[in-house]
C-alpha cells in the first residue's frame, strides 16, 4: 500500500528559560517505512558553550545528521546565538514511534527536549516527493564506487550477508576529508537496522551523510553466487592529527529473511502440540536477526608539508573561495558599513576562522556576527562561513579596507593557495554639522577634555549572584526597641543609677554632718587659739589658760562629737587610740595635763611656757586634723 | 526572633543548598518555596532573603523581590551586594511609584545612618546605658576618682543624648509601615469594597505606607501625598507581619 506522506510536522518546544531556547521538531511526522523525515534541533541563546545534540536510541529509524548552522549576532549591545541542527530519520518499522528525550550539552548541562512521536504507516519504499531528501537535490557530485571487483580475498568466503566498511584512501593529510562507506552484500532478502555497535572514530572530526534518496544497489555474482550490493552509510572523517590512526568501524545489525528449503515443509508443518498440519510454502519464512562483524582500517594521516607553507596559513584543508564586499562604499560621517566576508567551498568549515578585518583609523568597529551553513547534500561536507562587521566612520575621507589574505592546503594538487580578497575602497563625505556626534562638534571649538574614570562602564546590569551560606541568624530581635521592655530595661536602669547617687549624697550628707562640725570646730578652735595668744602678751594668764582650755575641749567636743563635758583624756584615748601614734598620744596627755595645771594650780607661769603651751596647743590641733579621723 | 520549634526537626543548610541548586537549574519558583520553608520556620537571615530576591528576580516577580531586598537590607544594611541588587530591581520596576514621607531632620538623619542597623543602634545605646550603670558604681566607691568619673560620665551623656536622636528616627521609620505591591498592577480605590471607583493605578515594585485597614483591605498613601484602599493581598509589608 502506497500511503502518501502528509506534511505534517510535529513541534516540541523543549526548553525555555532567560536566554536558553530549545526547539526539537519532526517533519513529516506521518510517514511511511523507507521515507525519510527531517528531524530539528533549534537553540537559541547558548552561545559558544553549545555541543552536538545526542540522540537517544532509535531502534525503529536510522538516522543521520545532514547539516549544521550557526548565527551569531550583536545588536544594541546583545549578543544572541542560534544553531541549527538536522537529521534525517527513516523508519524500518510501521507504528507510532516515540523519539525519547534529545540532549542537548550546553556548558557542561544536558538540556534535554520533550518527546516526539512520530506515525509510520505500512507502505513500498518508493520515492516520496514531499521527502526533504528528495527535493530538487543535484545528483551526487562524489561518485560512490561499488565495491565489486575490489572485494578483497577475505571477503570471499561465500557467506550469504556481510558488509565491508571500506574508505576511499588510506593516506591523507590533516584535515583532509575519509569518506568511510559500508557496502552490505547479501544473498537472502535483508534489511538494514542500524549500528549495533558504533564506530570508534577517535582522532576525527565526523560528519554523517543523510542517505541521498534510495540506496544504490546493484546485482553481481561473486564466487558463483548472486549478490545483491548497497551501500548503507557513509561518513566523512576529518582527522586531526598525524600518524597512523584506526578506525573501528562497529557492528551492523541486520534482519534477514530465512526461507526453508525443506519441500516438505512447505506442506507440512509441526504446530504447538507436535501435530503436523499443512502449512502453505509462502508462510515458512522466518526473519532472524543478524549482526556483522567488521574488521578496523588503519589510515595514515601524514602532516602538512613546511615547504611552500604561507604565513597565513592556519590549518585549514580543502578548497575554498573567499571574498569580501562592503554594503556602501559612499557614506556619511557616522553612517554605518557593514563589511562581510565570506568563505565557501568543500572541507570542514567547522574548524577553519576566517581573517580578520585589520583595524583602520578613524573608523569605530563593532563586533562581528558570524554563521555557518554546512550542507552535505552531495557526500561532500561543504558550505559557507560568514562574518559581518559593522564599521563607522569617524572623519570624512578617503579609505581603503585592505586586502584579507587566507591560505589552504588543496589535497588534491598537494599545495599551499593563498586567496585575496580585492580592496575595498571608502569615501566618507563629512556629515552636516548638527548631525556629527557631540564630540565631534565639540572638537571644532575647544580643546578636548580627557576624562579618567577610575569605574569601568558596565555592558550590562543584573543582580549579582547568590550567597552561598545561609549566614548568621540574628540574635536577638531586629528592631529591639520597638519593644517596650526594651525602654523598661534601660528606664530601670537609669533609674537605679540615680537613686543609687542620692542615696550615697544623703548617706554622705548624714555621716559627715560630724565632719562639717569638725570643720566648724577646728576653725573656731583656731580662733579661740588666736584669741588666747592675745592674753598672753596682755599677761592675763588665767584667762590664756581658760581660752586654751576652751578651743581644745570643743575642738575636741566637735570632733569626737560628744558633748564639751564629757571630753576628758580617758575618753580621747579610747576614741583616738589607734587612730593617732602612741607619741601623739603622750602629746596630748601632757597638753590636757599642761593646762588643768594653768587653770587649777595657783602656781605662776612664765610667758615663755605659756607661748609653749600655745604652740603645743596649735600643734596638737593640726595633727589630729592631719590624721583625717 | 526566635525559631519556631519545628526547625529542629529540618536542616536549615540542607534545605539551604537545595534552594540553590534549583537555583542554579533555573528552577526559581521552586528555589523561592524552599527558602520560605526556612522563612516559615523562623529562621531569616539577610542571606535567606537575599537569596529569595534573587529567585524572585530571575522568576520575573520584580515587587517581591524588592520586598525580599528591603527585608534583608534591615538585616545587613551594609551589605553591597543586597544594596545593588536592591537598586537593580527597583531600576526594573519602570513605572513603580516611591513614597515619600515628609522631610524632616529626623528623615535626613535616619537617611545618613541607613548603613547601621537597628540592633547595632540598639546595642551601642544599650552599652552607654551599662557604661553609666558602671561609671556610678566607681564613682560611689573610688573616691579618689570621682573627679574623673564624672568627667567620664558627663561624656557618657552626651552620646547617650546623641544616639536617642537617630533612634528615634529610626523609630519613626518603621512605625511608618511601608509596603511594597507585589501584584504586576493593583488599583486604587476611594474604599474599601471592588465596587468603589477606581483612583489610581499602581504598578508591581510601587513602594507605599500602610496607614489604616478595614477587614482585607488597606488604606494606603504613597507618590506626592495621594491615598486610597487596596486589596491586602496586593501588598507585602516590609517591617511588619504579612498574609
Amino acid at each position: 500500500m502506497v500511503c502518501l506522506a502528509i506534511g505534517i510536522s510535529l513541534s516540541v518546544l523543549a526548553y525555555a528559560d532567560a536566554g536558553i531556547n530549545i526547539e526539537a521538531s519532526i517533519n513529516p511526522a506521518r510517514l511511511s517505512v523507507g521515507e525519510s523525515a527531517q528531524l530539528s534541533i533549534v537553540v537559541t541563546g547558548a552561545g559558544s558553550g553549545l555541543q552536538t545534540p545526542q540522540l537517544p536510541k532509535l531502534d525503529n529509524f536510522q538516522f543521520y545528521s545532514q547539516s549544521h548552522s550557526e548565527e551569531l549576532s550583536f545588536v544594541n549591545g546583545q549578543r544572541t546565538s542560534r544553531s541549527i541542527f538536522t537529521f534525517i530519520l527513516i523508519p524500518n518499522t510501521a507504528g507510532k514511534h516515540v523519539i525519547n528525550q534529545i540532549q542537548v550539552p550546553i556548558n557542561g548541562r544536558i538540556y534535554k527536549t520533550g518527546v516526539l512521536e512520530v506515525e509510520v504507516l505500512d507502505g513500498g519504499r518508493n520515492s516520496n516527493s514531499n521527502s526533504p531528501s528528495n527535493q530538487g537535490r543535484p545528483p551526487s557530485a562524489r561518485i560512490v564506487p561499488a565495491a565489486s571487483g575490489d572485494l578483497p580475498p577475505e571477503y570471499m568466503t561465500g557467506e550469504e550477508i556481510f558488509v565491508r566498511p571500506w574508505v576511499d584512501r588510506d593516506e591523507v593529510y590533516i584535515n583532509q576529508p575519509i569518506y568511510l562507506t559500508y557496502t552490505m552484500y547479501t544473498r537472502a532478502s535483508a534489511t538494514f537496522k542500524g549500528f549495533d555497535s558504533e564506530p570508534i572514530t577517535t582522532g576525527f572530526w565526523v560528519e554523517d551523510f543523510p542517505p541521498q534518496g534510495l540506496a544504490t544497489r546493484h546485482e553481481k555474482q561473486i564466487g558463483g553466487h548472486r549478490y545483491v550490493i548497497a551501500d548503507v552509510r557513509s561518513i566523512a572523517l576529518f582527522p586531526t592529527e598525524a600518524g597512523v590512526i584506526e578506525i573501528t568501524p562497529g557492528d551492523l545489525k541486520v534482519d534477514v529473511e530465512i526461507t526453508s528449503n525443506d519441500p516438505f515443509s512447505s506442506f507440512y508443518s509441526r504446530d504447538i502440540f507436535g501435530r503436523r498440519r499443512y502449512v502453505p510454502r509462502a508462510v515458512s519464512t522466518q526473519v532472524e536477526s543478524r549482526i556483522l562483524k567488521t574488521d578496523p582500517i588503519k589510515i595514515l594521516v601524514k602532516p602538512m608539508p613546511d615547504q611552500g607553507k604561507p604565513n597565513s596559513f592556519s590549518g585549514a584543508v580543502g578548497h575554498y573561495t573567499l571574498d569580501a564586499s562592503a554594503s556602501s562604499t559612499e557614506v556619511e560621517e557616522g553612517e554605518a558599513i557593514t563589511l562581510r566576508v565570506r568563505l565557501a567551498g568543500e572541507g570542514n568549515l567547522n574548524t577553519v576562522s576566517l581573517p580578520k578585518v585589520p583595524l583602520l583609523d578613524h573608523f569605530k568597529f563593532y563586533e562581528a556576527t558570524s554563521s555557518l551553513n554546512l550542507v552535505k547534500d552531495r557526500y561532500i561536507v561543504e558550505g559557507e562561513k560568514i562574518e559581518e562587521t559593522v564599521l563607522i566612520p569617524k572623519k570624512a575621507g578617503d579609505y581603503t579596507i585592505p586586502a584579507l589574505e587566507y591560505s589552504y592546503f588543496d589535497p588534491k594538487t598537494e599545495k599551499y593557495v593563498t586567496l585575496k580578497t580585492k580592496s575595498i575602497q571608502i569615501k566618507v563625505k563629512g556629515a552636516p554639522h548638527e548631525r556629527l556626534p557631540a564630540f565631534e562638534r565639540q572638537k571644532t571649538n575647544i580643546t578636548p577634555k580627557v576624562e579618567e574614570s577610575y569605574a569601568a562602564p558596565a555592558l550590562h546590569i543584573d543582580i549579582h549572584y547568590l550567597k552561598d551560606s545561609i549566614g548568621v541568624l540574628p540574635a536577638g530581635a531586629t528592631h529591639p526597641f520597638l519593644n517596650r521592655w526594651f525602654w523598661i530595661w534601660h528606664l530601670a536602669a537609669v533609674s537605679a543609677v540615680f537613686i543609687l547617687l542620692i542615696l550615697a549624697k544623703l548617706i554622705e550628707l548624714i555621716f559627715k554632718r560630724g565632719q562639717g562640725a569638725s570643720r566648724i570646730s577646728h576653725r573656731v578652735a583656731k580662733q579661740k587659739l588666736k584669741s588666747a595668744k592675745v592674753k598672753i602678751k596682755s599677761g592675763y594668764e588665767k584667762e590664756f589658760y581658760e581660752a586654751i582650755y576652751i578651743s581644745i575641749y570643743e575642738y575636741f567636743s566637735g570632733k569626737l562629737n560628744i558633748e564639751m563635758g564629757a571630753v576628758g583624756v580617758g575618753l580621747i584615748e579610747a576614741r583616738l587610740q589607734h587612730k593617732i601614734s602612741n607619741h601623739d598620744m603622750r602629746r596630748l596627755k601632757r597638753l590636757f595635763s599642761e593646762i588643768d595645771f594653768g587653770r587649777f594650780s595657783t602656781a605662776h607661769t612664765s610667758v615663755d611656757d605659756m607661748r609653749a603651751l600655745y604652740k603645743e596647743a596649735d600643734d596638737m590641733i593640726s595633727t589630729i586634723e592631719r590624721q583625717r579621723l | 526572633m526566635c525559631p519556631a520549634l519545628g526547625f529542629a526537626q529540618i536542616n536549615l543548610d540542607d534545605v539551604f543548598a537545595e534552594a540553590s541548586q534549583l537555583y542554579k537549574q533555573n528552577k526559581f519558583n521552586q528555589a523561592a518555596e524552599k527558602l520560605n520553608i526556612l522563612l516559615d520556620e523562623g529562621v531569616d537571615t539577610a542571606n535567606i532573603y537575599y537569596n529569595l530576591g534573587n529567585a524572585r528576580y530571575k522568576a520575573g516577580l520584580i515587587g517581591k523581590a524588592i520586598w525580599a531586598y528591603e527585608r534583608a537590607l534591615i538585616l545587613a544594611p551594609r551589605d553591597k551586594d543586597i544594596r545593588w541588587n536592591l537598586g537593580t530591581a527597583k531600576a526594573s520596576a519602570t513605572k513603580r511609584v516611591r513614597y515619600q514621607d515628609p522631610i524632616t531632620i529626623l528623615d535626613q538623619l535616619n537617611a545618613k545612618l541607613s548603613y547601621v542597623a537597628s540592633r547595632e543602634i540598639a546595642i551601642i545605646f544599650t552599652g552607654a546605658i551599662l557604661l553609666l550603670c558602671v561609671l556610678a558604681i566607681l564613682y560611689l566607691f573610688i573616691a579618689p576618682l570621682r573627679g574623673f568619673l564624672k568627667a567620664l560620665a558627663m561624656l557618657n551623656l552626651c552620646i547617650i543624648l546623641l544616639i536617642s536622636a537617630p533612634l528615634m528616627a529610626r523609630m519613626r521609620v518603621l512605625q511608618s509601615d511601608l509596603a511594597i505591591v507585589q501584584e504586576r498592577e493593583v488599583y486604587v480605590r476611594y474604599g474599601p469594597d471592588d465596587s468603589n471607583t477606581k483612583a489610581y493605578l499602581l504598578q508591581e515594585g510601587s513602594e507605599v505606607s500602610i496607614e489604616e485597614e478595614s477587614k482585607n483591605w488597606f488604606f494606603i498613601r504613597f507618590g506626592e501625598g495621594q491615598s486610597g484602599w487596596v486589596p491586602k493581598k496586593s501588598l507585602l509589608r516590609i517591617n511588619g507581619l504579612n498574609i
